[in-house]
């Protein structure tokens, strides 16, 4: 039995008006303004920590499903929370082990405590990270019902052309509501690839709510994708903590096509000189999803560089909300930062609000916000119908097009192509 | 091959443009249209092209003896027509290789033939982007995007020898060019230019058609064409203006 049910975190569980209450923000809450998660989350919604446990039997079916087909090399496999070290495959330098840390029920990060293992700088790693987790106990439920968080450590060794895969499957033994933990430790002059995805086994709607913490050593690279894909039936809070110390890079790229409810909180610190941050979001939904994506880069110090850039096309009966925010500290002068948000609206039914937000304390520093909302641009339709493309393959075109940018920000061919057929079906 | 008759068109806020204009193209000939601003020029090439801004009200527009009024403009160029635009439009993130790849295999399509092959696409492309000099990398760029004003004009003129079109209306493509672009781009018209393909050129400058010969002028006012003749017409406009009409 792989875990077990003995050391579950306190927590009363038989109230469920506690749990939607307590944890679940409202709209009035300014972070969830146009998601309301309570709309996703059923009232008779049991909440309880998982087990990580799984028989046999039912882990072949997982293997052998047709569903997901489990990579053979280079993949790090959870399911319900719990590492399957005999599906997963993990490559020289990739460490995996537990975080036993059983008195954290007060505390909602562990990258304190793991950071302070390694650097000094424990203070630091919250700040920008603090408000966001007051007013979002999502995290602190998170921590409460995650029965076993690992840590995934990447040193020297580790080779970069092993793209790591990380699966996050779930057969939603634990019913509606279902979380995962990680936190991922990049040691200096590491360079790291990794692709997420959440997976659904189970039959039945979930919500899936995965916390990723990662720490960036110096001169660390992280580059990182998330592929939201799974099916109309799910739905994924997705939320990273990123911190990054002296000339760190770190690249997100987030792929969001199917889901019934997707909400990106990526928040990343930069807290030391010369760190590079970007974050890029592409999705292309088409039914009736609900996106949400909510970005905060805190440019702590000085001479760093941070880059947003959100495309999005909104069809059918599907809504959106887009919120970026800049920080930039009294002292973090020669700051860098972009953002930009484009969404295109493909349907009269469909909706987006879009909430750009600078908050500046420093006064030289370069930072720019762009956001526009826009149909097809009649011109460009004639322009392309006149040399004899059909109205429906010219409005494919153009929403080709309006994604490309970024996706081209990935850097791995492989992963492109892969992307490119998720957007595109070419 | 075109046939225009009476034809009276409103924009879409009913505000009449052309107002009982009548043209006819034959097969290989080159048709000059020239006229003061507001005229009705650029519409005109819009609505043989099938551009949805604009309303027919009244008149006859065939083209091939076919009735193309109610046509989609994508139906419109498979036949073989083709509008090289006054400010050709950027479409970021398609690449001008691509784009015409899928113009050229979707109008294979329309017609029930079957698609080219890479490589007789690629041997078409290098023919006629080194009639026009025009650079492969070129090519691979987005659809006009950060094109000089004479890039955009060229990439028309390429488009249009890779699309092989019938009836070909050149909206002020020479507005903006240097000589040497002009020479160019008159020489790619001159390329195409047979006993079977037609040509209208609408322009303000008697230049061009020093280097592409018109066989008829006509002169556009205010909605009709009040005047018609041959190349003449053009340097006697250069000379004296609207007015001497």
């Amino acid at each position: 039995m792989i875990g077990s049910k003995k050391n579950q975190p306190q927590f009363n569980f038989d109230k469920k008006s506690n749990f939607i209450s307590d944890f679940l923000p409202s709209i009035k809450n300014e972070d969830w303004k146009y998601t309301n998660l309570k709309k996703f989350i059923p009232e008779n919604t049991e909440v309880q920590p998982l087990t990580g446990y799984i028989e046999q039997e039912n882990l072949d079916k997982i293997i052998h499903s047709n569903k997901f087909k489990i990579p053979e090399k280079n993949c790090i496999f959870f399911l319900n929370g719990s590492l399957q070290e005999t599906i997963s495959d993990i490559p020289q330098g990739v460490l995996i082990k537990k975080i036993n840390d059983k008195t954290n029920n007060n505390r909602t990060l562990y990258m304190n405590k793991v950071a302070s293992e390694f650097s000094a700088d424990e203070k630091n790693s919250y700040t920008g990270f603090s408000s966001f987790l007051e007013k979002n106990k999502i995290i602190e439920l998170n921590t409460l019902l995650t029965s076993s968080p690992y840590i995934i450590h990447f040193d020297r060794t580790f080779d970069s052309k092993n793209n790591i895969k990380i699966i996050h499957g779930f057969t939603n033994e634990g019913g509606w509501f279902n979380q995962d933990r990680c936190l991922y430790f990049i040691e200096s002059g590491c360079e790291v690839y990794i692709q997420q995805e959440v997976v659904n086994f189970g039959k039945h709607d979930s919500v899936f709510n995965i916390v990723s913490e990662i720490i960036c050593k110096e001169e660390a690279n992280l580059n990182m994708y998330m592929g939201q894909n799974d099916s109309t039936n799910s739905s994924i809070i997705n939320t990273i903590f990123c911190t990054q110390e002296k000339n760190s890079e770190s690249n997100f790229n987030i792929f969001s096509v199917n889901g019934k409810l997707i909400r990106n909180n990526v928040l990343v610190n930069l807290m030391n000189e010369n760190c590079n941050s970007s974050v890029y979001g592409t999705s292309l939904l088409e039914n009736k999803e609900h996106l949400d994506n909510f970005i905060v880069i805190s440019h702590l110090v000085e001479n760093c560089k941070s880059n947003q850039l959100f495309k999005s096309v909104y069809g059918g009966e599907t809504t959106g909300s887009f919120c970026g925010k800049i920080y930039v500290e009294k002292n973090a002068q020669q700051t860098e930062a972009l953002q930009q948000n484009n969404n295109l609206m493909i349907s009269k039914k469909a909706s987006v609000n879009a909430k750009p937000q600078l908050e500046i304390f420093a006064d030289d520093v370069v930072c720019s916000h762009g956001c526009t909302i826009g149909a097809i641009d009649e011109k460009s339709l004639f322009y392309l119908r006149s040399r004899g493309v059909p109205e429906k393959e010219a409005i494919k075109l153009l929403i080709n097009g309006f994604l490309t940018d970024s996706i081209s920000m990935i850097k791995i061919e492989r992963i492109r192509d892969e992307v490119k057929k998720l957007f595109f079906k070419e | 091959m075109l046939k225009i008759k009476n034809l009276k068109v409103n924009t879409e806020t009913e505000i009449s443009i052309l107002k009982g204009l009548n043209l006819d193209v034959n097969e290989g000939e080159v048709h000059a249209i020239m006229g003061p601003n507001g005229s009705g020029k650029s519409t005109l090439a819009s609505v043989i092209s099938g551009d949805p801004k604009y309303v027919i009200k009244d008149g006859v527009l065939e083209f091939l003896g076919e009735d193309v009024s109610e046509m989609d403009p994508e139906e419109r160029a498979a036949i073989g027509l083709f509008l090289s635009f006054q400010y050709p439009v950027e479409i970021p993130g398609i690449s001008l290789n691509n784009f015409i790849k899928t113009a050229l295999n979707q109008k294979q399509k329309s017609l029930g033939l079957e698609p080219f092959s890479a490589k007789e696409i690629l041997t078409r492309i290098k023919e006629n982007a080194n009639a026009l000099k025009i650079n492969l990398d070129f090519i691979k760029r987005s659809v006009n995007v950060g094109f000089s004003g004479g890039e955009k004009k060229r990439a028309e003129i390429f488009q249009m020898l890779m699309l092989n079109p019938k009836l070909s209306i050149l909206d002020e493509t020479d507005s903006g060019l240097d000589i040497d672009a002009l020479k160019i781009v008159a020489s790619g018209v001159n390329k195409l230019r047979s006993k079977n393909n037609s040509f209208i050129i609408i322009t303000h400058y008697q230049r061009l058609l020093d280097y592409i010969k018109p066989d008829f002028v006509h002169v556009l006012s205010d909605g009709k064409i009040i005047k018609s003749g041959g190349p003449e017409i053009a340097k006697m406009l250069e000379e004296k203006g609207y007015d001497w009409i």
